[in-house]
């Protein structure tokens, strides 16, 4: 038994410390896929700052508009998960205030600026949020520049 | 390092619930009827019907969306998201061998969207009804 947890523990650990914090290659955690993959792709942790995940988990239960509710040992360990691969600053809006969604930070902004206003409004995007519309392996957590395929 | 460790005592204690639960794996009907015993310590001789369990699925509740709006009005086919679009495998069991299988998942969904469509927990008989309706439906 303790073998078996060493070794979880290896396999776990090892892409974790691999990453470092401020990574672009955050592993994929099989937890956060399966719990923050079901709604919408999960996203990756790098996207926001320790605060910002912090108070989103804290508050499941009000998730921009629906109920996200996990039991309390896995919202513990999708917690930590996240605030250990979190972006090394927080990532602040345009108006310079705080976030919980990543498509309304500065960094989104900029790094989607050359993303034209009347694509964001065709109806096979939808939505901001939609990020696999245009990141085929997103909902792996893969958004490789190489993936990308903005739809018609 | 301290956030490691935190990580690593958590994946531990999850990965060894996971197998717990995943030892629970159990039958639609045994779902089913565990709603359904539970539904009688308040109405002794309830019993789950597919015709109620339709109703619920597709009316509104007081609030914007119904079941059908992620689930679709035909619970055969895949849904979408009403918010983000993503797919949702279809509900029905004749579809989805894995639906009403795992009695967590189950407890874990029926809390949160009845949250969003009832503005309250389901009760124990709602449930019954429901899973009856994904049970028959065809
Ligand atoms: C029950 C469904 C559901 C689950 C489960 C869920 N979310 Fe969400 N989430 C939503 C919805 C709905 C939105 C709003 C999408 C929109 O407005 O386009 C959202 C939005 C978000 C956003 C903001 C996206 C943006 O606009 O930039 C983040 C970040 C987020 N979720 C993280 C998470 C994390 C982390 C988890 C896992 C702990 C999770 N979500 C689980 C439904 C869910
Ligand atoms: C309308 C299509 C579209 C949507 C939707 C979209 N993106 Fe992008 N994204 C792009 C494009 C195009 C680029 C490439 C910009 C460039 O080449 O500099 C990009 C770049 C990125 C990059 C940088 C990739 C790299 O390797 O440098 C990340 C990270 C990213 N997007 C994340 C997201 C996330 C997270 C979402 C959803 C919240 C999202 N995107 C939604 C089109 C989109
Ligand atoms: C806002 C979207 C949305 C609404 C509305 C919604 N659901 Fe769901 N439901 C989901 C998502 C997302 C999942 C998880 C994805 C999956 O399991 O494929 C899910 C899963 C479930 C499951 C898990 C079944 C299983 O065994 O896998 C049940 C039960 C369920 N929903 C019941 C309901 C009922 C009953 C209603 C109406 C009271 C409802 N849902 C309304 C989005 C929704």
């Amino acid at each position: 038994m303790r073998n078996a947890i060493v070794i979880i523990s290896l396999s776990l650990a090892l892409p974790a410390a691999l990453a470092g914090e401020g990574s672009r290659k955050a592993p994929a955690d099989p937890l956060l896929q399966q719990e923050c993959g079901s709604c919408h792709v999960p996203f990756p942790p790098r996207l926001l700052g320790e605060t910002a995940w912090h108070k989103l988990m804290g508050s499941l239960d009000k998730h921009f508009g629906s109920d996200a509710t996990l039991d309390p040992k896995t919202r513990q360990a999708i917690e930590a998960y996240l605030v250990a691969n979190a972006a090394r600053q927080e990532r602040l809006g345009t108006d310079g205030q705080s976030t919980l969604r990543i498509t309304e930070t500065a960094w989104y902004q900029r790094e989607h600026d050359e993303v034209g206003r009347a694509v964001w409004q065709r109806p096979s995007i939808k939505r901001a949020s939609n990020c696999a519309a245009c990141h085929s392996q997103a909902d792996q957590g893969s958004f490789s520049e190489r993936q990308i395929h903005i739809p018609k | 390092m301290r956030f490691l460790s935190q990580l690593l005592r958590h994946t531990v204690t999850l990965t060894l619930l996971c197998s717990t639960v995943l030892a629970r794996a159990e039958t639609p009907q045994q779902i089913q009827a565990a709603y359904e015993s539970a539904a009688r310590a308040q109405a002794p001789g309830f019993a789950a019907s597919a015709t109620r369990g339709n109703d619920f699925f597709h009316t509104q509740h007081g609030q914007e969306w119904t079941c059908a709006s992620c689930h679709t009005g035909n619970p055969s086919n895949p849904g979408k998201h009403v918010v983000t679009g993503k797919a949702i495998q279809p509900m029905a069991v004749a579809a989805n061998a894995e639906r009403f299988t795992r009695p967590d998942k189950v407890e874990k969904w029926f809390t949160r969207n009845c949250k969003d469509v009832v503005g309250r927990a389901c009760t124990a008989a709602e449930k019954a009804d429901v899973v009856a309706y994904l049970i028959s439906a065809k």
